[in-house]
Formats: C-alpha cells, sequence, structure tokens
C-alpha cells in the first residue's frame, strides 16, 4: 500500500519541482538585481498590489454580508442564488472577462457610466472590477461557511443582552467567524494577484497602463523578453507561497481562544 | 421590577399558556422534555413567534423585538461568548446600558465581586469550570438590568453538590436583586429550594400553579404524577397506551 501512495506522490512532486527548476534555471543569473530593479516590474509590481488590495477590500465588503445573508436567510430560490453565486468559481476567467466586456460595452452601461465620468474598460479600474468578479465568489463562499459553523443561539444570546441585530453581526458573528474570514481574506487577495484572464479581456495588456505582474508575464513572453517575466513569474510564485505559509500560521488555532464555535458547557 | 403576564399563549408547542409571575417573585416551572418549557422562554424573550399577549407590568411586548424587551436569559447550555474575556462578556451585555466607561467598569467590578469571580476577569470561558462558567454567565445575564430573568435548566449538567450549592447562591442573588424570576427545571428537588411559586407544565399546558408548600400535596393528590420521590429529577408519567411527545423543548 506504501508503494502504491508513494508512487502518485513522486510524480506530482516530480510535476511540481520539475515546474520550478524549469523557471529557474532560465532565470537570467546575471541580470536578475538589474531585471529586478527594472522600472516596468516596479510599475507591474505597484499596480498589483494596488488592484488586487482594491479588489479585496471590494470583495470582503460585498462578501462577508452577502455570505452571512446566505448562511442565516431561508428563502425560495436560495439553491439558484447560491449557484448563481459561485458560478464565476467555475466559469473560466477569460469567458466573465468576455462577459464583462460585453456588459461594460452595451449602451445603457456605457452612458450610464460617461454621465458619471467614470471609464473601466482598459484602464486599472476595469483590472479591479475583473478581479472583484472572480474573487468576491471566494470571499462569499468562505464567509457562508464560517458564518453557518456559528451556532445560532450565541447571535440569540447577544440579542437578549440587548445587542440590535448589526451590533450582533458585528460584535459577535463577525469576531467569532475570523479566523476563517481572514483566510477568506488571503486566498481573494493571492487569486487577485494572480488574475489574468477576465483583467485581460477587460483592462487589455498594455505596458505601463494595465499591466499587472500577470499581464507583464503574458506581454514579455510574447515579446522574447525572457528575463522580465520570469522575474514576474517568480515574484508571483513567492506571493502564493507566502499565502500558503499564511493560510497555514492562520489555521493554527489562537493561544488563548477556542476555535470551536458550536456552544460547548 | 416587573410583573409578568402571559395570556392564551400558543404556537407549534405551547397551547394557550396563561401565567401570571408578581415582581420579584421567583417561579420554577417544572416539566417533563418535550413539555414546552424552554419554548415559552424563548417566547418571552421574543426569539420564537406566538399567538396571545404578552405584558411586562401591563404594557403588551408582542411587537419588540428580543433586544429591546428587557430579559436577561441563561440558556442551558450558557452561550458564553468563546471570543471575550469575563469582563468583556459583561461589558458587551453592558453595551446597550450606555453608562459610560467608569461607570461600566465599576459595575462589572462590583458584580464579578458579588458572584466571587473577579479574578477570573480576564480569562477566556474556555480555560474555566462549569460552576464558573455558570456564575459568569449569570452575572452577564444581571448585568443587563433585566426586567425578568429567563433561566432555562442551568444547573443540569452540574453535579449534585455544586449544583445544590449554585442554587442557593442564586436565590440570595435573586433576593439581592429582587429580579422577577422565571426558572425552568424537570428537577422536583431544584422547584423545592428555590421556588416562590411552582407551575407546571405539560404537552405545553400550564397544568399546576401551586406554592412550594402545596406542592407536596399535588404531588400526593397526584395533580403532579411524578415520582414520589423529591430527590429525583422529574419524570413523565406512563399514561397507559399515551407516549409524551418529543418535542424539542
Amino acid at each position: 500500500m506504501r508503494c502504491l501512495c508513494l508512487l502518485p506522490t513522486g510524480i506530482l512532486i516530480f510535476l511540481i519541482v520539475g515546474v520550478l527548476v524549469g523557471l529557474f534555471v532560465h532565470l537570467p543569473a546575471s541580470s536578475i538585481l538589474t531585471t529586478l530593479g527594472s522600472e516596468e516590474i516596479a510599475f507591474a509590481l505597484r499596480l498589483t498590489l494596488f488592484t488586487s488590495g482594491a479588489a479585496t477590500l471590494i470583495a470582503v465588503l460585498l462578501g462577508v454580508p452577502a455570505g452571512h445573508f446566505l448562511a442565516r436567510q431561508q428563502f425560495k430560490g436560495k439553491i439558484v442564488v447560491d449557484t448563481l453565486i459561485d458560478l464565476p468559481m467555475t466559469m473560466t476567467p477569460l469567458v466573465a472577462g468576455v462577459g464583462l466586456l460585453f456588459l461594460l460595452g452595451s449602451d445603457p452601461v456605457r452612458q450610464t457610466l460617461d454621465r458619471f465620468g467614470i471609464q473601466l474598460l482598459f484602464t486599472p479600474w476595469g483590472a479591479i472590477l475583473a478581479q472583484v468578479l472572480i474573487v468576491t465568489p471566494v470571499m462569499t463562499r468562505t464567509a457562508r461557511a464560517a458564518f453557518a459553523a456559528i451556532d445560532t443561539r450565541y447571535e440569540q444570546a447577544a440579542q437578549t443582552l440587548g445587542l440590535k441585530p448589526v451590533q450582533v453581526f458585528l460584535r459577535v458573528s463577525l469576531p467569532m467567524a475570523r479566523s476563517v474570514l481572514l483566510s477568506g481574506v488571503v486566498l481573494c487577495w493571492a487569486r487577485a494577484v494572480g488574475e489574468f484572464g477576465a483583467t485581460l479581456m477587460v483592462a487589455g495588456a498594455t505596458r505601463f497602463r494595465t499591466e499587472t505582474l500577470p499581464i507583464a508575464v503574458f506581454l514579455n513572453i510574447s515579446s522574447g523578453e525572457l528575463g522580465i517575466a520570469l522575474i514576474c513569474a517568480w515574484l508571483l510564485i513567492m506571493t502564493g507561497f507566502l499565502v500558503l505559509l499564511i493560510m497555514r500560521w492562520i489555521g493554527t488555532p489562537f493561544s488563548d481562544e477556542p476555535t470551536v464555535m458550536k456552544a460547548e458547557r | 421590577m416587573t410583573t409578568i403576564c402571559l395570556e392564551k399563549v400558543s404556537n407549534a408547542v405551547l397551547q394557550g399558556v396563561d401565567l401570571t409571575i408578581d415582581e420579584g417573585e421567583l417561579f420554577v416551572l417544572l416539566g417533563p422534555s418535550g413539555a414546552g418549557k424552554s419554548t415559552l422562554l424563548q417566547v418571552i424573550a421574543g426569539l420564537l413567534p406566538c399567538s396571545g399577549h404578552i405584558f411586562f407590568n401591563g404594557d403588551c411586548i408582542d411587537l419588540q423585538p428580543p433586544h429591546q424587551r428587557g430579559v436577561g436569559y441563561l440558556f442551558q447550555d450558557l452561550l458564553l461568548f468563546p471570543h471575550l474575556t469575563v469582563f468583556q462578556n459583561l461589558q458587551l451585555a453592558m453595551a446597550h446600558l450606555k453608562a459610560g466607561r467608569r461607570a461600566e467598569n465599576l459595575k462589572i467590578s462590583r458584580l464579578l465581586d458579588r458572584f466571587g469571580i473577579l479574578d477570573l476577569a480576564d480569562r477566556y470561558p474556555a480555560r474555566m469550570s462549569g460552576g464558573e462558567k455558570q456564575r459568569v454567565a449569570l452575572a452577564r445575564a444581571i448585568a443587563t438590568d433585566p426586567r425578568i430573568l429567563l433561566l432555562d435548566e442551568p444547573f443540569s449538567s452540574l453535579d449534585p453538590e455544586n449544583a445544590n450549592h449554585l442554587r442557593s447562591e442564586l436565590k440570595a442573588h435573586q433576593r439581592h436583586f429582587r429580579i422577577t424570576t422565571l426558572f425552568v427545571t424537570h428537577n422536583l428537588t431544584e422547584a423545592r429550594q428555590l421556588a416562590d411559586r411552582v407551575g407546571v407544565i405539560q404537552k405545553g399546558r400550564l397544568t399546576v400553579n401551586v406554592n412550594p408548600n402545596e406542592l407536596e400535596r399535588a404531588v400526593s393528590t397526584e395533580a403532579i404524577p411524578v415520582s414520589k420521590r423529591f430527590d429525583e429529577p422529574y419524570a413523565a408519567p406512563f399514561v397507559q397506551g399515551e407516549q409524551w411527545p418529543a418535542m424539542g423543548s
């Protein structure tokens, strides 16, 4: 049995390490530092941090209340709403991006945005919107699971203590769900950092304008600038690695508090 | 102090419960599992819907949401917030009183002192014993300055010695704060030890409403059809061909 399990594990490790080695050996060793300090990488990094941070913030503002609503409320057609909210997670980001492009390009939406002087298509704001579309379902799903795991009687107890529903949410539900929500935030951010397909469709791929790290990889591979592309790729890999480390840390129970949210005596 | 009056309170479990609890009185509601004891408490707290009317000091509170009713509810599972220390649990309970930070802290310290748990102020619920949690939960319920205290079998999971001790403490606190109290239990000993008046609820109906000194007579005349031994938990009477409904009380 041990040998049977060892073989697939070995194949998996070979694939992952093979990809990393492949990306590593092609790094231009002599010019890593100069490439890393290039203006293009600095721009891509700055834009990625800005768009992914903004997208994560919006995803939290939308996803956490939506997750609470779905975890606590029963209504007709809930299963349809649930499935619809999850849909962008299963859609190819490229397809989601095409849909968003058509939506923003349609006359009523375009005219409304123009009236307010808002330009989303082929701008960094469009990149943020594309990332929001892709990562908000992740946040909603995580939040829904987090709130569903909390015994509703804690919320009832808070109500009998004189707390209004909003206070119950802010002072009881939210703090009790915080470790799971935090892992959701980190996941969302990681997903936003690496988002490519939808961003490409909505924001386009313009150097020094909508050039996030994944777009920079795409642009530089296309133009044969392997050095910049690989440095950007490694920055994305390091981000992913950092996120996984953080997730493991968050998964550790807080030192002086329980993680079980079901009522216990 | 508040007089509580229930008029024909009904829902899926309760069937037209009429009950008046005088101000400062400790009323013990006795009944077997599934009789509707906990349901009645939840209805009074506004956590479950019902038909009929509920009055606090003559004011109808039917339409008031739970956070405006002014009840102190001690749940069977206590439900201390695990992410807050003892002090913070009480602080949260007093948030709506808007007493100001200094007055609030003073009141919490006095309450903790009175309940003998001042040294637990910075501790999280997960790090406390059952008895300590009971005291904290009771202190938290009283910290809200409730008009009525609702206690749902709070001592059922404690060992007899600890439960007996805490019952004496509860009685003393109830007398001290003069809070109108409704205590539900399935334990006759508890009813005898605590009650100013005892009611029996069976299948969602209030069937007996007596003084504690009339309790034994009620038992002997089988108005309360239970085991004659008062040290035993209330046992559901067996009626030929009839099962007690397993309703979630």
